[in-house]
């Protein structure tokens, strides 16, 4: 039984990314559990943080499932390793089935090991172009010449 | 054959050396460049150095001829990576991997990487079976221990020496394969004679393997 929509989620990595999202998420009233195998990295949660921490290699499906992927609304892959995230990200989807997956990858060459997956994609490297392109045409292209 | 391994030290040392005198043509992939010095040295064949999860280092290694990819790092995320590009973007029809979690053998059929070996796996199988039953002299598990091969050398005090496999009546699930008998192997019927001394080689599902060595040994405090 679902209490409301992604109200149960787990984020895989604390990275500055990961750690952000799930400062973020548990802000604003959902249930967060973050994995990550280093605890020092827990460091990098807000101090207003209120969710869980699991010290654990988020790639092992015992500790996936100790974290509670099975009743997991969302699932962010969001380790610093693109071949961690590809495979946190599938197990979740295909073995547990979670609803919404979300997963970072920097390497846009890799993209194609998603397919069949039903996967949501951040690409740090395509955002950073497009950042890019749109403070250049605000500045207009006369600043540069 | 064309065969592309990527990663692992004495695996890919050792499994490098047994593929080329067997006359296949591979290609090494290691991100250490010291060992990549190493493996060019001693091996007659291209080595790679690069991280063999990324597309353009796959290519260097000329991926798309390959017939077989084997991947061997230490880490699981790798080498589902590694196999699942070499599948889906190169058209490699067979992958084969190692896992150092066991559990991950499951997960990989799932993502659809099937030829997974967990070393950790196969050798608490293979130590469980030795230490349990000492009249057993090698024991093999196939297919993630659905069957177990085993072999078992007949002594003269067996219940079974001297008598035909008819006569002995195995069950319906096991088979006796083969018998080692001296330097000759026989592939047994049912009125072929077992005598002292001969290896007897046994497939059978483990569930009735203890009612088998029970059957040949003919006692039962094993």
């Amino acid at each position: 039984m679902k209490k409301k929509d992604c109200s149960y989620i787990i984020v895989a990595g604390c990275s500055r990314f990961g750690a952000n999202i799930a400062s973020m998420l548990s802000s604003q009233g959902k249930d967060v559990v973050v994995v990550d195998s280093n605890s020092s990295s827990f460091r990098k949660l807000s101090p207003d943080y209120s969710g869980f921490n699991i010290v654990a290699d988020a790639t092992d499906i015992d500790e996936l499932t100790r974290a509670g992927i099975e009743k997991a609304d969302l699932v962010v892959a969001a380790t610093n390793d693109d071949n961690t995230n590809i495979m946190i990200a599938q197990i979740a989807s295909k073995i547990f089935n979670v609803p919404k997956v979300v997963s970072r990858l920097y390497d846009t060459e890799k993209e194609i090991v998603y397919q069949d997956f039903n996967t949501q994609i951040i690409y740090p490297s395509k955002l950073s172009i497009c950042e890019f392109e749109k403070l250049i045409s605000h500045t207009g292209t006369e600043g540069l010449k | 054959m064309n065969i592309v391994m990527v990663g692992g030290r004495k695996k890919i040392d050792f499994l490098a050396k047994s593929l080329l005198e067997k006359k296949h043509h591979i290609t090494l992939i290691h991100d250490d460049e010291n060992y990549c010095k190493y493996l060019s040295r001693t091996h007659n064949a291209p080595v790679v150095f690069g991280d063999g999860s990324k597309p353009y280092i796959l290519e260097d290694a000329n991926i798309g001829g390959a017939d077989v990819i084997i991947a061997l790092t230490p880490k699981d995320a790798d080498n589902l990576v590694i196999c699942q590009l070499a599948k889906k973007v190169y058209g490699v029809k067979r992958a084969f991997t190692t896992v150092s979690n066991p559990k991950n053998v499951e997960v990989f059929k799932k993502l659809g990487i099937n030829s997974v070996i967990s070393a950790t796996y196969i050798v608490a199988g293979i130590i469980e079976q030795m230490a349990a039953i000492n009249e057993i002299e090698n024991f093999i598990s196939i297919e993630q221990g659905k069957i177990v091969m085993m072999e078992i050398v007949v002594r003269e005090n067996y219940p079974v020496c001297g008598k035909t496999l008819a006569e002995i009546g195995f069950p319906e699930q096991g088979i006796v394969g083969c018998i080692i008998r001296g330097v000759n192997s026989i592939i047994p019927r049912g009125k072929t004679r077992i005598q002292a001394d001969d290896k007897l080689i046994i497939l059978s599902p483990p569930k009735i393997q203890r009612e088998l060595i029970e059957l040949i040994v003919g006692r039962d405090d094993i």
